[in-house]
């Protein structure tokens, strides 16, 4: 596999706030990368620099070998990038605002047709080709928009938070669409501030937090940062604090918090951590409604690194 | 191309205001065509008076009383202060005369005698004065010669019935130009209204945020792109300003196929580029579509009703002139009124007329200077 972005040591300031602090990274093609971070950590900011539309302090940025410029018209025209924002004219139909944006690409009318008739039905926008944008629901606007920038059929793909103010089943459209387009061959670079697309989407995962990496790997590779193996929760009326503190003895037990009636307990690696507690509440008389077991989730990475939820 | 294709397939949005625009330039130019302005009739008005006659119905009296009633409209007014006050006050009448008891005989023996006048001032009060003046003047210069006052009247009567035929040379077509004046004129309202209007929506559409860093990150050089645009405001200007000429040429075919026409043309053509550069201005500065509605009704508006678009221009107050020369529709409109009293068309004529376009180039590239300053320091 070869190298699609080659990011080194970019820096980007604005005055006195460092929005980017030499952040590195690469992105091999065909993969799906995600750079997961809260509002305000510099995921957009090091997209626009890569993209060129911001200029950077420092660093480098080499895409397909080349080193991307604002003039690096030979890159871009293999580059697709759908921002966090609608960005299609009001004045246009759906059918137009796509040839419109896919012109840019490519001249050949003949072609262009194929491509966009095809980014058309990939997006399922084929009943609304004549309608305007004011007249599409918001998950219908943020397809329209998807297609704007796929139309052309780029080796590369930029995806600024797509999915941003969109409802569940839009949602689901839409990631099940950006995994058509890697499995159709395209490499992917994709900003969230939701773990759970990052997880679902992502090859790889770059957690990012006031401009700087934190953590990057797989989703399995980065749950292992959380030093924790798995979380069970039940819920338990009355548990008075002795009997917490004789919680706490049971092997691997890393951490408990009791609040309302729910008893969260995290777990360190260990062996039959569910059976042990599973035989110290009946053992103790304690009854209990629900209980469920889950494994670390990027959110438990994120805190464990920060000492901050994802979501703050 | 694409660029250039979709900025008209964008306008195509707005076809409703420029048919609109055009649509009222159709009409009020229609409109000019029943206006009738020969420039070579000339009638007399008769102004509304009335003659209160204490004196004796003899000589003098008789001879000035019997030439206003000739010369003017002789009215009856019941003889009393308040009717003869109210007649005034509603313009029943604009002049009483009072001529007082013994005028004919004071008149004959030189002590010159005053008529009591009540007037309300206006016009046809004056042209009563005139009237009055011009009998008693002329009675006057006959009775200093010692003449009799039978010979003073038949002498007054014959030398104030002389007439003058006066006839009105011109050899330009002075309704047809008039029409084509008026209708140039007002097409500095909707030529400027629809630049500034569609230039700036479409424009706005195009450097919405979203839309340019779209188009930034495309191949698409900014050069071509930038280029796309500008010809497509100038191709939109080309078609404008030959609609409406084609449109003048329906309206007022007998000027336009003259070099009266021609110049008119020329005029419209360098003014209509003149409304795409301001047009470009407001573009670049503004984005709010409902901001660029305002401002193209403002500037269009403004400056039909301050430099004579809608109203003639002498009808404008010598302050108001004075500030207009600031803005490219009064040059435009003075050379509207410059074409129409050409009479011949010679290199000398012609000179003011390229003094007006010189000032509206001026304007032009004083616009794109400051577009050009504007988007510099926006970048």
């Amino acid at each position: 596999m070869s190298k699609v972005i080659e990011v080194k040591d970019l820096t980007k300031k604005y005055k006195e706030l460092t929005a980017v602090d030499h952040l590195s990274f690469n992105l091999e093609e065909g993969e799906i990368l995600g750079l997961l971070g809260p509002n305000g950590s510099g995921k957009s900011t090091t997209i626009n620099c890569i993209l060129s539309l911001l200029t950077m302090n420092e660093g480098e940025i080499k895409i397909f070998g080349k080193e991307m410029k604002p003039n690096a018209y030979d890159i871009k025209k293999d580059i697709g990038v759908i921002f966090q924002e609608v960005a299609v004219f009001e004045e246009l139909t759906v059918y137009e605002n796509i040839d419109y944006f896919c012109g840019l690409y490519i001249n050949n009318k003949q072609e262009r047709k194929e491509k966009v008739e095809k980014a058309i039905e990939f997006v399922g926008l084929s009943e609304f080709k004549k309608f305007y944008p004011k007249q599409l629901s918001g998950g219908l606007l943020r397809r329209l928009n998807i297609a704007c920038g796929i139309a052309h059929e780029p080796k590369l793909i930029f995806l600024d938070e797509p999915t941003v103010a969109v409802d569940p089943q839009s949602r689901n459209n839409i990631l099940e669409g950006i995994k058509a387009l890697r499995d159709k061959g395209a490499t992917i670079l994709y900003t969230t501030h939701y773990m759970e697309e990052a997880e679902i989407l992502c090859d790889r995962i770059i957690i990012m937090d006031k401009g700087k990496i934190i953590a990057q790997g797989t989703k399995n590779e980065l749950k292992e940062l959380a030093g924790i193996e798995e979380k069970v929760t039940l819920e338990v009326e009355n548990l008075p604090q002795e009997k917490q503190e004789k919680l706490k003895k049971i092997p691997n037990i890393e951490e408990i918090k009791y609040e309302g009636n729910q008893l969260m307990i995290s777990f360190q690696k260990g062996e039959n951590n569910f059976t042990h507690l599973l035989e110290w509440l009946k053992q103790e008389k304690i009854s209990y409604d629900g209980i469920y077991s889950e494994k670390p989730s990027l959110n438990d990475v994120f805190l464990q690194l920060t000492g901050k939820e994802l979501r703050d | 191309m694409i660029v250039f294709n979709y900025f008209f397939k964008i306008l195509k949005q707005y076809k409703v205001m420029i048919i609109l625009y055009t649509a009222i330039l159709v009409i009020f130019g229609a409109f000019s065509l029943n206006t009738n302005d020969t420039g070579t009739d000339f009638t007399i008005t008769k102004p509304d008076i009335c003659i209160i006659n204490q004196d004796k119905d003899s000589g003098i009296t008789q001879g000035l009383t019997q030439y206003l009633t000739e010369n003017a409209n002789r009215k009856d007014i019941k003889q009393e202060e308040e009717a003869l006050s109210d007649a005034l006050f509603y313009r029943e009448v604009s002049y009483i005369i009072t001529i007082p008891e013994n005028y004919q005989t004071d008149w004959l023996a030189g002590k010159e005698p005053k008529l009591i006048i009540q007037s309300n001032g206006n016009y046809e009060a004056s042209l009563a004065e005139m009237l009055t003046n011009n009998y008693l003047q002329t009675a006057d210069t006959y009775r200093k010669n010692n003449l009799e006052e039978d010979q003073i009247i038949e002498k007054t009567k014959q030398a104030l019935d002389q007439k003058i035929n006066i006839e009105m040379t011109s050899n330009l077509n002075n309704n047809g130009l008039s029409q084509a004046n008026f209708y140039f004129n007002f097409a500095n309202y909707s030529i400027l209204a629809i630049c500034i209007f569609v230039v700036g929506m479409v424009m706005s559409s195009f450097r919405k945020e979203m839309i340019k860093k779209r188009t930034m990150v495309s191949p698409m050089k900014p050069k071509n792109y930038n280029r796309a645009n500008f010809l497509g405001i100038i191709v939109l200007g080309v078609a404008l300003w030959a609609v409406y000429l084609v449109i003048s040429m329906i309206l007022v075919k007998d000027v336009m196929f003259t070099l009266h026409g021609l110049y008119y043309a020329i005029n419209s053509f360098i003014f209509t580029i003149c409304a795409l550069s301001i047009a470009f201005l407001i573009g670049s500065i503004l984005q709010n579509k409902e901001a660029i509605s305002g401002v193209a009704n403002v500037i269009s508006l403004g400056s039909a009703f301050l430099c004579g678009s809608f109203v003639p221009v002498e009808w404008l107050p010598d302050s108001i002139l004075t500030i207009v020369h600031i803005l490219p529709s009064y040059w435009y409109i003075q050379n509207n009124e410059y074409i129409k009293t050409m009479e011949e068309i010679t290199w000398e004529s012609t000179q003011p007329f390229l003094m007006n376009i010189g000032m509206i180039i001026l304007f032009i590239i004083g616009f794109l200077l400051v577009t050009n300053w504007f988007s510099k320091r926006k970048k």
